[in-house]
């Protein structure tokens, strides 16, 4: 198996810190390279659902957060001399939107958290990791 | 060693070496052992109308196939220096004992194939990687 292309599943929750960890454990000895990816979901309106319209400062918030997230973790891959990029897709749903980006640029392996930031812990797959594990076509490691 | 000891459930499907490959890979880079595992399920045999006996003699033949098929993947993995142990279990519920082997052995990461023997391809994940990568309290690799 290659495992020159890396991507996780990023919502900065616990279990997607756990997902990154992992990830540059089994990146280690193959010096791949490893892209974030997270979702912006967008504003939810009760009248029409997500919708992708938002205010210029709201996104401007969301990327500066992101960017702020996104140094803490380079630190951490740069200790293991793994590179890291950061990828932010705009979709109202998260799981075709990681399943697109993944299938189109022929990742090697998805490494995602059982759960978000949803959802009843510790019973059953939350819903996005679960899409993702079913639809994905390259390998996909679920991380508790 | 982060992923020091890694489970491959094992059904002798092609999904199955597909996993069985992956594992092997992951195990040179970090140096893991590996444990693989097939389960026989003992209700399924159908024979006990019949004659009780008819079913012991069905599970040691298994047995036997089992062993011989095993032996070609400790094989494989001497050939590129990978610490293996096989284990044969019969079994109710599959998905049952390949969780509860992974507690008791405590495995770091669990390798398993999107599909087994039944089922319809690649539509969704089958029954047992699918309960499996819910139920298992370690990161849980599905190939596809």
């Amino acid at each position: 198996m290659k495992l020159k292309k890396i991507l996780v599943a990023f919502d900065s929750s616990g279990f997607s810190n756990r997902a990154f960890d992992r990830a540059l454990d089994i990146a280690e000895p193959y010096g791949s390279k490893i892209t974030i990816a997270t979702v912006v979901t967008g504003i939810y309106q009760p009248s029409v659902g997500f919708s992708m319209k938002y205010s210029k400062e709201m996104l401007e918030n969301h990327t500066k957060i992101l960017k702020k997230v996104f140094v803490r973790l380079q630190t951490s891959a740069k200790k293991k001399n793994l590179d890291l990029s950061l990828k932010i897709l705009h979709d109202p749903s998260v799981s075709k939107a990681i399943l697109n980006y993944a299938n189109s640029r022929n990742y090697d392996l998805i490494v995602i958290g059982s759960h978000g930031r949803v959802g009843l812990n510790r019973v059953i797959l939350g819903s996005v990791a679960n899409d993702v594990a079913n639809k994905a076509k390259c390998p996909v490691m679920v991380v508790k | 060693m982060t992923f020091s000891k890694i489970l491959v459930p094992f059904d002798g499907s092609s999904h199955s070496i597909k996993a069985f490959k992956t594992a092997l890979d992951i195990a040179k880079k970090h140096k893991s052992k590996i444990y693989v595992l097939t389960c026989l399920e003992k209700e399924n045999l159908g024979a006990w109308y019949i004659d009780k006996r008819v079913n012991k003699k069905i599970v040691q033949d298994a047995k036997k196939y089992a062993k011989n098929f095993l032996e070609k993947l400790e094989k494989m993995s001497k050939e590129s220096d990978v610490d293996i142990s096989i284990h044969i279990e019969e079994t109710k519920s599959i998905s049952k004992k390949i969780i509860d082997f992974s507690n008791s052995k405590k495995i770091n990461l669990v390798v398993i194939g999107s599909h087994g023997h039944s089922g319809f391809d690649r539509m969704i994940l089958g029954s047992v990687s699918n309960k499996v990568s819910q139920l298992a309290k370690c990161p849980v690799l599905i190939t596809k």
